[in-house]
């Protein structure tokens, strides 16, 4: 198929059916916008950009016509990757789907084209960070509830979700998105998310408190003051996951 | 005693305890509630000692009424002692559980009264957890030596993991320094265990109860604290893993922590180098393929603190180097300096149809910064390379290290390749480290 690259600037809702509809458009006129816009992008942006409003229907139709028409790996790969934080990561998802629809190839197997490989390792950032959190999360009771807060870089919440709905099968769980402002629920192991929702707003016991101290205090009395070594900590424990901890507080 | 303090004195006297591991269990084989043992390899938390936290490691109790030399919770010592209910350490535990602070226990003990009734503790708090409050988690038990068998196999199928310390690698340095601890005790569990295993996995029915001991047994070793050479501690660790089937065998650097004429001076720095030395040598027993004997052997009993075991092998056997990559087999594979079981595995499948050239071999997983003086390919080296055994050394540690070598070792070319009069080099380095201060 021709695809001819153009200067011309998108910009759409940021959502997964909003780039459906983007997909839809750059492959019924044959044309690559060069750059995409989020609204969040925009305003960095002063280029003068051409507005694509998500169409559902539409976005349904491609994602049926995708996953009939790629191998499930390369879909897989196109889903992971739209979740991945990664500057102009639209762009390169039409590059990734134009190779898969070409090649009939794994894309993994592309990895000389620049944009397979920046969203190779943006997937490997996002399913790093998804691990990561399986370990740093830190619940509390609210009366019944085991709650926690998390401001992730990617969009792991739902990558995160099924190991906790199995670490924990018979209670009731949430978890919120900060960075997403989304709401992830889960209910006696069924998972289901809240968008663009607010933080819920919660009084926590005073047992937790109690809880929280004798954790640090554990932590505090394993530590060997003989080997201590806090360059290795920050690099096993990044900065940017201790704002959450109860470890650290 | 508040519950605070109490974790503060158990947590702390097991904190040298090794064995962060929660890996070994993939499938669910236990009935419970809540949790799963197949998260395997998850770091809750990571001390500023850099060490990742996975398992709540507790002592049951620190009041011991034994009183072993190398130990802070000997009897004799007076330290503050701490005791556990099994209702606390089950609270515990399902409280950091639920909060995702941990992945499971890891429950150590002290010998309270007598080893059976201290077991009897650890089983009932095991009980709470499983039963009580069906709890499916990892759990690591320290069994305790010389207890009743019936005791030692109903903590076999409450656990995940059991370990039972050797402390100690030869029966005359526990005699000396842990006079009341005997020694056969030390293997009859592990035997038990083992035997324990077998048995359930000859009888069909009994197979899918595979709950006894699922994630195999363990034990730890103190390095330092008794006279012991290398070679005798690796050539204990290979027979643990053959006859006892062990799972791992961890060491652990002794810490000086009493005031002891039987032991090296409280000022004596942990030898981390030696201990880092033996993970290197149990991976060539677990993973290469090599016997204690190749490691290290009476006449040099000791580790080269300057290169790695593997490395070391292959520069005392040079006359045996270099190894054609396109027909060794796979254990010669193995024994390459920067070729591991992956990257050899990679080698075998790939020269099947190709005929390699030395230039595939870092596609494949090779270091070639250790591997190029070793290998060859289809008859090519590496070209520009000085293939003697000293050059080598050189290029293989840095250029310091190599410095101080030559001047400990006298100028003789001989006895730069015999190498490595360990106690020489220690020496050394320790008068050079109070300079550098
Ligand atoms: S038995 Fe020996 S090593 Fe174990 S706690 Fe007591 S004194 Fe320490």
């Amino acid at each position: 198929m021709q695809i001819e690259e153009t200067t011309e600037v998108w910009e759409y809702d940021g959502s997964f059916h909003g780039f459906l509809t983007i997909v839809y458009h750059a492959f019924k006129k044959r044309q690559f916008p060069e750059i995409i816009l989020t609204p969040d992008t925009a305003v960095e942006s002063l280029f003068l950009s051409h507005w694509i409003s998500t169409d559902t229907a539409l976005a349904h139709k491609m994602y049926k016509r995708l996953l009939t028409r790629l191998r499930q790996e390369n879909s897989q790969f196109i889903i992971d990757g739209f979740y991945c934080s990664l500057k102009e990561k639209e762009r390169f998802l039409l590059d990734a789907i134009q190779i898969a629809l070409e090649s009939k190839d794994l894309l993994l197997n592309h990895l000389g084209h620049p944009s397979i490989l920046a969203l190779q390792n943006a997937l490997k950032s996002l399913f790093g960070e998804v691990h990561l959190f399986t370990g740093f999360i830190r619940f509390e009771y609210i009366g019944e509830l085991l709650y926690s807060t998390i401001a992730p870089k990617h969009f792991s919440l739902p990558y995160l979700c099924p190991h906790f709905a199995k670490r924990y099968p018979q209670e009731m769980i949430m978890i919120y998105d900060e960075t997403h402002r989304l709401l992830g629920i889960i209910e006696h192991g069924e998972i289901s998310f809240i968008e663009n929702s607010e933080p819920p707003t919660f009084h926590t016991k005073e047992s937790e408190q109690e809880i929280q101290d004798y954790w640090r205090s554990f932590l505090q009395a394993i530590t060997i003051q003989e080997r201590k070594n806090e360059r290795a900590q920050l690099s096993h424990l990044p900065k940017r996951y201790r704002h959450h901890m109860v470890d650290f507080n | 005693m508040e519950l605070a303090k109490k974790i503060e004195i158990l947590a702390e006297s097991a904190k040298y305890d090794v064995s962060c591991s929660s890996s070994g269990v993939t499938d669910n084989t236990r009935n419970g509630t809540v949790g799963s043992t197949s998260a395997a390899g998850i770091c809750h938390s990571f001390t500023s000692d850099g060490r990742c936290v996975s398992l709540l490691k507790l002592l049951f109790t620190n009041a011991c009424i034994f009183d072993c030399h190398y130990c802070i919770n000997r009897k004799s010592n007076t330290i503050p002692r701490a005791t556990f209910t099994p209702q606390e350490v089950a609270d515990l535990t399902m409280d950091f559980y639920m909060r995702n602070y941990i992945e499971g226990l890891f429950l150590s003990s002290a010998i309270i009264k007598n080893v059976d009734y201290t077991s009897e503790l650890l089983i009932k708090t095991l009980k709470i957890l499983r039963y009580e409050k069906g709890f499916k988690g990892y759990i690591h038990v320290k069994a305790i030596p010389g207890a009743d068998e019936k005791l030692i196999e109903e903590l076999g199928y409450l656990a995940d993991r059991m370990s039972i310390n050797v402390e100690l690698p030869s029966r005359e340095s526990l005699k000396l320094l842990a006079p009341d601890k005997e020694p056969f005790a030390l293997y009859k569990p592990m035997k038990q265990i083992t035997q324990k295993k077998h048995e359930l996995a000859q009888v069909p029915a009994l197979r899918k109860q595979a709950s006894f001991v699922p994630a195999g047994q363990s034990t730890q070793m103190i390095i330092g604290a008794s006279p012991e050479s290398d070679h005798a501690i690796v050539k204990i660790a290979e027979t643990l893993y053959q006859k006892y089937e062990l799972k791992r065998v961890y060491y652990s650097a002794y810490i000086p922590v009493n005031q002891d004429s039987l032991l090296p001076a409280i000022t004596t720095d942990p030898p981390l180098l030696r201990e880092h030395r033996l993970y290197q040598a149990d991976w060539l027993l677990r993973f290469y393929r090599f016997s204690a004997d190749e490691i290290l052997s009476e006449d040099k009993p000791n580790f080269n603190l300057y290169l790695d075991p593997k490395a070391n092998w292959a520069v005392q056997h040079y006359e045996q180097f270099p190894i054609d990559v396109q027909t060794a087999s796979y254990d010669q594979l193995l024994r390459i300096p920067g070729i591991g079981p992956k990257s050899a595995l990679n080698i075998l499948k790939a020269r099947k149809y190709y005929q390699l050239h030395l230039s595939d071999l870092k596609k494949l997983g090779v270091v070639i910064k250790r591997a190029q003086y070793f290998v060859s390919c289809n008859g090519a080296r590496q070209a520009g390379l000085i293939h003697d055994p000293e050059w080598v050394i050189a290029s293989l540690i840095s250029s310091r290290q190599y410095e101080t070598l030559k001047q400990v070792n006298s100028q003789s070319r001989q006895e730069q390749l015999t190498l490595f009069d360990v106690e020489r080099f220690e020496t050394t380095k320790r008068k050079e480290a109070r300079y550098a201060n």
